[in-house]
């Protein structure tokens, strides 16, 4: 399901065939006895509260405390909560497009650019800016218009790139938003950033958050996936890894489980020939009570969420083959997304994978397409990246719309930061390249109560400067947040003596804008 | 023997009450700001008036302690208590007067205050007198003297804090039980500041004024510029008091903002001493500033229309609680649990509000979730307002029960073996916003019947024989 931590994996030891026990976990006994002694104050306080509380608080607190009580009973305990208020959107879909899409290539059309070719950028625009060390010691900065056309698209007639003929017709269904601004100007941070809210690794992604917080809708099937769609030959490629999806601090229980690209989605889950359901059950249960003994002797919380993944690994046993059979979809299913969807791995397949996992109930689906980080030889990789992307998006939102979906599940497409204006190497009529540039780039949202047909915010005419409306990514995710229901500064976790929560320390705020 | 030798300072004290409310009769305050020094005094009002209030309500224990045995010995401390009372509240009454003189309060509730605050200092003294000669009058004054000191405080707490104060939070029950009426709701400005004009016979719209400005003016100025107290004179409570202005001239210069002081105020750093709203207040937000000055610029009108304002900033989303749809679920707790372990689907409360309803969610035991299931899910129908139906077993005869719930919005029906035959039911679910047909076996003649429906906004027939599809849908969507 997701990948094991080696220190949990050395901690079990096989004895002769008797399988492990919780007296092999190499924990010091004075920390067993400071356990015991919490279990037993814990116990203790824990009755006393019941007893206590109960019988005298109800009446006087009457509905807050009753009321808490009982939705905690209605949605499975534990962390859960409900929506701060009743949502629009019920579930996410995030298509990440991992290294960074140009944004004056694809959506900010600047016509005016043209006329500037190879002009220098004026240092003005560029202001005190630090830039990466790829371009910082170019000689000049010059302007590399758009190498695509821009038409007309939708009843709004607004201009798209060419090189998206398929999501250039969703414009009169999608919000646009022109002005995101990031903090970070390398990927590791920025992607980090835009996934779990920090630049530094340990905080847990947007999904884990939405996971922990709202719970899942299916308990067949993980309420958070991730997806990483087939590399594309000759892209450049940004490494990404399950930090970006991890669960930081949260349980591992909120973690993306992803799925791979290749071959089975998840390992190892295929009960080997001759083994019966049933089985495989008792098999469960027995290590689940060796689990409950470790948790007992050690209460390591993260013994309950290794648990929680057998559990969930037995469940998908069944679940899992009926969601990624493509088998039952419908002729329409591939005159919408193309042949390309019958790739596995492909980012068409995923997305329709990703839409049938909202039709099954899952919470949080994140679809990652490597490759965007066009440094040079924009000309030849953009239409490579473009047409492999281009009708899956499309094909997502048009699908969910058709079938009914669309009002309460929430689409989002972007990259970690956008791209420099100005060429990075050598600029000719035919190529060039485009370093990293976090002042603004472009993302869309559609569905999930977002605004159908607007543009959010306004970039300088170099596409270099917000003029209007910039939305921080902090801002982004508290909007996000908001959509499904979740007030971003209530959904905290205390951890390391601070109130954690996606957003951060520094206040966001909520772009009504955005919303319909 | 005691009591004589107390009698002098007793003198004293009636005398000093007998000067204090001279003063306080001639000269009341008056909303006007003076001199330094009686401000950096009077400032300490609220610290000392602590003190008495104290001490009065230890008076109260120490005496009470006396008629117990064991309490003889506290008793024997109340009088040296008392006599500090005394004396402090004399202290807190001179402070009080110096505070309320040095401006910004006038009015009916400051006026109340500081008579009880006389005559709680009044009221001590003759405790004071009497308690060595009059047991029975003593143990009556003091009675009286606590109450009249819980009046008085509750005056003050109101002057700092504003009315409804202590009972905005109050429990509704509890509220009900004491007869206080329910808090004034937030945000409403007060007829005075005429929310809602009439703009021809039966229309009404809203003004920007009282749309957007008032709110302002009642969220982070009127505490201290409004009927309790006018800090320079200036009320900000209604539109006719926002343009009077106060002791310096007018505030709002029409069509002027960079020239109206109010403006000028609001948007000096907020470490400057003339900076508004006052320091330890929150300040005011970009998105109230842009309103502020938009309105002056548009001439500071009273009853230009919102919807003629273009390029103020959107409103926040409302975080209020919405209308209810249906009754609190939380009552049927019980109820629902026992339904949901029994037919194995979920009934998940859409929101912390209990009042927004439930939603019927089934995607985790499809197979379970029949015509039979529905029936038996008839107890809690009304609170459902989402039913999360998609590929379950229901069919026609299970529609015949989901036309009883009578307060669903959202219905997923998708992927089910259903008909036309059942769909047709379905047109008595007056509230129906929703309704996903989805790969089921319904055809026109189903939906017929539907198209009609006010309310149904979203129909959505992809995969099944229907032929008016688009037609439907565009139709709707101009709605």
């Amino acid at each position: 399901m997701k990948p094991e931590s080696p220190l949990i994996q050395g901690q079990c030891c096989d004895h002769g065939g008797e399988g492990p026990t919780v007296y092999d976990l190499p924990v010091p006994l004075s920390l067993r006895q400071e356990w015991k002694r919490l279990a037993t104050r814990r116990h203790f306080l824990g009755r006393m509260g019941k007893t206590l509380g109960w019988a005298g608080l109800t009446s006087l607190l009457g509905n807050a405390l009753v009321g808490r009580a009982a939705a905690a009973e209605l949605t499975g305990g534990g962390a859960h909560r409900l929506p701060d208020f009743a949502p629009k959107a019920k579930r996410a879909i995030y298509l990440f497009m991992s290294g960074a899409p140009s944004q004056m290539d694809l959506w900010d059309y600047k016509p005016g650019l043209t006329s500037l070719f190879d002009k220098d950028l004026p240092d003005s625009v560029r202001g005190n800016q630090a830039l990466t060390g790829m371009t910082s010691g170019q000689a000049r900065f010059p302007i590399a218009p758009a190498h695509w056309g821009f038409s007309r698209q939708g009843k709004s007639g607004r201009y798209v790139s060419d090189l998206l003929p398929w999501t250039g017709k969703l414009v009169d269904d999608i919000t646009l938003i022109h002005t995101m601004q990031t903090d970070a100007i390398n990927h590791e941070p920025a992607i980090l950033l835009i996934n779990t809210g920090n630049m530094v690794p340990g905080k847990p992604s947007l999904g884990s958050w939405l996971s922990y917080g709202l719970g899942s809708m299916n308990e067949n099937l993980p309420t958070f996936v991730v997806l990483n769609s087939l590399t594309i030959p000759g892209t450049d490629l940004q490494p990404i890894s399950p930090k970006l999806w991890s669960s930081g601090f949260l349980s591992n229980e909120y973690a993306g489980v992803a799925f791979r690209s290749q071959g089975a989605p998840v390992l190892y889950l295929d009960d080997p020939a001759g083994m019966s359901r049933d089985v495989r059950r008792q098999l469960i249960e027995a290590v689940n009570t060796i689990n409950q003994m470790t948790f007992e002797e050690v209460g390591d919380p993260e013994t309950h969420a290794r648990i929680h993944q057998y559990e969930m690994a037995f469940r998908m046993q069944a679940s899992l083959p009926e969601l990624t059979d493509l088998s039952d979809e419908p002729a329409s299913t591939w005159t919408l997304y193309g042949e390309d969807a019958k790739q596995v791995g492909s980012f068409a397949y995923n997305c329709l994978l990703a839409r049938r996992m909202v039709e099954r109930g899952v919470r949080f689906t994140q679809v990652y397409q490597r490759g965007w980080d066009v440094h040079s030889n924009v000309v030849g990789n953009l239409p490579k990246l473009c047409a492999a992307t281009d009708r899956g998006s499309y094909a997502l939102v048009a699908d969910l719309q058709r079938r009914g979906l669309l009002d309460d599940t929430l689409v989002i497409w972007g990259g970690e930061f956008g791209r420099t204006v100005y060429s990075q190497g050598g600029l000719s009529k035919d190529n060039y390249g485009r370093d990293h540039h976090p002042r603004c780039f472009t993302t869309w949202m559609a569905g999930g109560g977002t605004k159908k047909g607007h543009v959010h915010g306004q970039t300088d005419d170099f596409c270099y400067n917000v003029v209007k409306d910039p939305v921080h990514v902090r801002d982004f995710n508290a909007t996000v947040l908001h959509l499904l229901g979740v007030n971003h500064e209530k959904l905290t976790f205390k951890f390391q003596g601070l109130a954690q929560k996606l957003t951060g320390v520094v206040p966001a705020k909520i772009v009504p804008d955005l919303i319909a | 023997m005691t009591s004589r030798k107390s009698l002098p300072l007793c003198g004293i004290g009636l005398f000093l009450v007998i000067a204090l409310a001279l003063i306080v009769l001639k000269a009341p305050p008056d909303g006007l700001e003076r001199g330094q020094l009686s401000q950096f005094l009077g400032r300490f009002h609220p610290l000392v008036v602590h003190l008495p209030i104290a001490l009065v309500l230890l008076v109260a224990a120490l005496e009470c302690a006396g008629f117990f045995r064991n309490g003889k010995h506290l008793q024997a401390s109340a009088s040296f208590v008392l006599t500090l009372a005394a004396v402090t509240a004399l202290m807190a009454v001179f402070l009080g007067w110096l505070l309320a003189r040095s401006g910004g309060y006038e009015g009916r509730l400051v006026t109340r205050h500081m008579w009880g605050g006389v005559s709680l200092a009044a009221a001590l003294i003759l405790c004071c007198a009497v308690r060595e000669s009059n047991a029975k009058l003593y143990g009556t004054a003091l009675f009286a003297t606590v109450c009249l000191m819980a009046w008085t405080s509750d005056q003050g707490g109101k002057l700092t804090h504003g009315e409804g104060f202590l009972t905005e939070f109050m429990p509704a029950k509890l509220r009900a039980v004491l007869g206080v009426p329910p808090p004034e709701k937030k945000h409403t400005p007060t007829s005075s500041a005429v929310g809602i004009s009439p703009v021809s016979a039966g229309m009404v719209s809203v003004t920007f004024f009282a749309s957007r400005v008032a709110p302002i003016f009642h969220d982070k100025c009127v505490q201290c510029h409004g009927p309790q107290k006018k800090k320079g004179k200036l009320r900000l409570d209604t539109f006719e008091n926002v343009m009077r202005g106060g002791k310096d001239g007018v505030i709002v210069k029409p069509g002027d903002p960079s020239g109206s002081e109010v403006f000028r105020r609001i948007t000096l750093p907020r470490d400057d001493k003339d900076a508004m709203p006052a320091e330890g207040k929150p300040g005011p937000t970009e998105a109230e500033i842009k309103v502020i000055e938009l309105w002056i610029a548009l001439g500071a009108s009273q009853s230009l229309a919102a919807e003629e304002v273009r390029g103020a900033p959107p409103l926040a989303p409302p975080m209020t609680a919405s209308p209810p749809l249906t009754a609190d679920y939380r009552p049927r707790s019980d109820k629902i649990q026992a339904l949901q372990s029994e037919l194995g689907v979920r009934l998940v409360p859409r929101s912390q509000n209990p009042t927004d309803g439930l939603i019927l969610r089934t995607v985790s035991a499809r197979e379970r979730c029949d015509d039979a299931a529905l029936v038996k899910l008839a107890p809690v129908a009304s609170l459902i307002v989402d039913a999360e139906l998609a590929s379950t077993k229901v069919t026609d005869g299970g529609l015949k029960t989901l036309s009883t719930f009578s307060n669903l919005r959202s219905l997923d029906l998708s992927h089910t073996a259903i008909t036309s035959v059942g769909v047709r039911l379905l047109s008595r679910l007056d509230k129906l916003e929703t309704l996903n047909l989805t790969a089921t076996g319904v055809d026109d003649t189903g939906v017929a019947l539907l198209r009609h429906k006010v309310r149904l906004k979203r129909l959505y027939l992809f995969e099944t024989k229907c032929t008016v599809q688009s037609e439907l849908q565009t139709e709707k969507q101009k709605r």
